[in-house]
């Protein structure tokens, strides 16, 4: 009987959990002062899910290196915003995707964007790294994630692609797990918004 | 283990993580650090309601289950704390083992393990499940050290040596339980970790529980970017298994190894690594050995990798996995295969792999080609010979991120025999086809299919998957999957199935994933890790909160 209702506690507290972060959510979705017009699409980055700066959770650190072996610490990045995007060379949409966030890094880098691709490819698959960043010229930095930190930190539930977008105090403002088509322009909205506070 | 032992080091669990609770509650109570103090998650929750999945088999069908996982982590300045409470329980249960007195969800468990830190749900006719703490970690990072108490994962190299990883698709996450510092500086990392080994406890892939092998493991890192073009790396791991071969005797495996990345050499970038172990079984040393090396070399349009991989009796093994009735393996060399292939041993093998790519920049194209050679088990009376050949394009189109891509290929396995005659064993054609087409507004029509075509002793079998379906940018999608596997025959066996999956996106912080109908199951191999999935008929709901 008292496991019984250890396990109900459990699932309740899961559900609860759930239920707050929905209100939290709610919240969070009320138009923000800061709102900025997409010009195609009209929505503000509260309407896109852009979380209220009070709502917002302060990102885990991590530490990973670059394909040349230099180190990047976010931690060391705070005061820009930050454009988290795991992906795979097996995950077709990330393929997709990858090419709209190297444009986005370069199209905000002087604005004070920072973006960084974490490949979580495992021994069978990382030696395609390399030939994907030349294939797609990515210019923005990609580490390699091998005994997955950062996705420990920031993308628990291992998706791929998975967009994360860190504001300039070192909160996350934004996830988002997959990709479809259309995507990119909701983001460079929301990107904008966080250059803008 | 020793219920008075088991009591000692529970208490000792508990004790350090109630330190790691006040003192984050401690710095949380200083105004300063408190604004800095932040909690977030993720909470996952599946409901499964199974069928008769016709599967030849009986006692996994008509049930009822639910599985919930929350995974939350508190930050204040530098100290988060993670942990991830899984839970999983059966109503309506099958009548297979899951529910059973003799079973691990069952009120007795088979073995105390203190550092699972658990709760088992009481067995009864109507339901069981066990509710377990099946992640939890401490993290302090410094300017220029991190230290890690509780649960990490690891890898060394390129995996051969040791590669702990999360792989929770597949439902084979294992990890460190113990300590990990580092030393972080520019040009120099150094690393040190040690611990026992824990596994995901509820395999919610054939519903069962694993029991914690508790093997011991431990090493250190080094990394030194010597210049901007070169880097250096050594490392070593010791590993002794919990069960024993012989009970007087202590089996272990030490393994050192080094590795050398060298960039920009006229535009070539070259990886190697070296290895060598030594293993105590039953009391008979054994040596292993083995190295890895690429290569890749970009002009203009062209790109060529090529990789090379040795393996002479090298392995990380550990106790038996009592879900898969298999040791557990701690390392994962790199297969030199496609991910969704199937690999004999990487224990003793000799292969090569050579991809070449030809892109076409300016009008978004891709074609290239990609050859396998891997001979298993080399040295044994019975070696396996791979050949894997296939090749294909990306295509993308339009403004709108329109993009195609197929592959073809060609796979064949022979044996040797005693006498030396080299007979086919099986063979497979491969044919894939991925395609996303925007139409209006945020919508995209998008298809994806895999098929094999493939000869098994002569006798042919086809399996495969196809998706169709219509997905509309930060709202969600609505696919129908036709899945088709005739390996197996008989009137209770399915070769035909149909699902159809809808996801939604709520905001910010809600997402669902619906599924109703029957799925193939089969071998299916996600990030390198191959399971037997079983079929699936019936309905499923996913949610998922972040908050």
């Amino acid at each position: 009987m008292t496991k019984r209702v250890f396990t109900s506690l459990s699932l309740t507290l899961g559900l609860l959990v759930a239920g707050f972060a929905s209100h939290a959510a709610a919240d969070g979705a009320v138009p923000a002062k800061q709102a900025v017009q997409s010009a195609k699409a009209h929505k503000t980055a509260a309407d896109l899910g852009l979380k209220a700066p009070k709502d917002r959770a302060k990102a885990s650190n991590f530490r990973l290196r670059d394909l040349k072996g230099k180190s990047v610490k976010l931690s060391k990045l705070k005061g820009d915003v930050v454009l988290v995007s795991f992906w795979a060379t097996w995950c077709k949409p990330c393929l997709q995707e990858l090419p709209h966030i190297d444009a986005l890094a370069k199209k905000y880098k002087k604005k004070g964007l920072t973006a960084l691709a974490i490949s979580n490819d495992g021994p069978d698959t990382a030696a395609r790294i390399p030939s994907v960043v030349s294939r797609f010229r990515l210019g923005l930095p990609v580490l390699h994630d091998k005994a997955g930190k950062a996705v420990a930190a920031l993308n628990p539930r291992g998706n791929n692609p998975f967009t994360v977008l860190i504001d300039k105090k070192g909160r996350i403002a934004y996830a988002h797990e997959g990709y479809a088509p259309g995507d990119e322009a909701h983001v460079d909205v929301l990107v904008k918004a966080l250059l803008a506070e | 283990m020793a219920v008075s032992n088991s009591r000692g080091w529970h208490q000792a669990c508990l004790l350090a993580l109630s330190t790691c609770l006040g003192l984050f509650s401690h710095a949380a109570a200083a105004d300063d650090l408190f604004e800095d103090a932040s909690i977030r998650g993720t909470n996952t929750t599946v409901i499964e309601g199974w069928a008769d999945n016709k599967n030849g088999r009986e006692g996994d069908d008509n049930f009822v289950l639910l599985v919930n996982r929350l995974e939350s982590t508190a930050e204040v300045g530098d100290l988060s704390v993670t942990a991830r409470l899984d839970a999983m329980e059966f109503g309506l249960p099958p009548t297979g083992a899951y529910c059973s007195a003799e079973s691990a969800f069952s009120d007795a468990p088979v073995d105390v393990n203190p550092l699972a830190l658990e709760l088992r749900h009481q067995a009864s006719p109507g339901n069981c499940g066990v509710i377990t703490l099946e992640r939890i970690s401490a993290v302090w990072e410094g300017d220029a050290f991190v230290l890690r108490a509780g649960d990490f994962y690891r890898q060394l190299g390129h995996g051969i040596a040791l590669a702990m990883r999360k792989v929770s698709q597949a439902g084979i996450d294992r990890a460190i339980r113990g300590g990990e510092v580092t030393y972080e500086g520019e040009s120099l990392s150094l690393s040190a970790f040690g611990g026992t080994v824990v596994a995901a406890n509820l395999d919610s892939i054939n519903r069962r529980y694993v029991q914690d092998p508790l093997d011991w493991l431990a090493g250190a890192e080094g990394l030194l970017a010597a210049t901007d073009d070169v880097q250096l790396g050594f490392f070593g791991v010791y590993g002794q298994p919990q069960e024993r071969l012989l009970p007087d005797s202590i089996d272990w495996t030490a393994t050192g190894g080094a590795t050398l990345r060298v960039s920009d050499v006229l535009g070539a970038t070259f990886d190697f690594e070296v290895l060598a172990q030594q293993r105590a079984l039953a009391g008979a040393l054994q040596q292993g050995s083995g190295a890895y090396a690429t290569a890749q070399y970009g002009a203009g349009a062209w790109s060529f990798l090529f990789e090379g991989m040795y393996l002479n009796d090298l392995q990380q093994r550990g106790s038996l996995n009592t879900s898969l009735d298999t040791p557990f393996l701690y390392n994962q060399p790199p297969t030199l295969e496609r991910i969704d292939q199937e690999v004999p041993n990487s224990r003793d093998l000799v292969g090569g792999r050579t991809r070449v790519e030809w892109s076409d920049f300016e009008h978004n194209l891709l074609l290239y080609g990609n050859g396998v050679v891997r001979l298993n088990d080399p040295g044994e009376a019975a070696p396996l010979l791979q050949v894997h050949v296939f090749g294909g394009g990306e295509w993308g189109y339009g403004s709108k991120g329109g993009r195609v891509s197929s592959a073809l290929g060609y796979r064949d396995e022979v044996q040797s025999s005693r006498d030396g005659e080299w007979r086919q064993v099986r063979d497979m054609w491969l044919f894939d086809l991925f395609w996303i087409h925007p139409l209006t507004g945020d919508l995209a029509l998008h298809i994806a299919s895999q098929n094999q075509f493939w000869r098994l002793e002569g006798l042919p079998y086809q399996r495969g998957s196809t998706f169709i379906g219509l997905e509309k940018a930060g709202r969600g999608s609505a696919t129908v999957e036709i899945g088709y596997d005739n390996q197996n025959s008989g009137a209770d066996v399915r070769q035909a199935f149909l699902a159809a999956i809808a996801s939604l996106e709520l905001g910010q912080a809600w997402s669902a994933r619906a599924t109703v109908g029957t799925q193939r199951g089969g071998l299916k191999c996600v990030a390198g890790v191959c399971r037997d999935f079983p079929p699936f008929a019936g309905a499923r709901l996913e949610l998922a909160a972040r908050f």
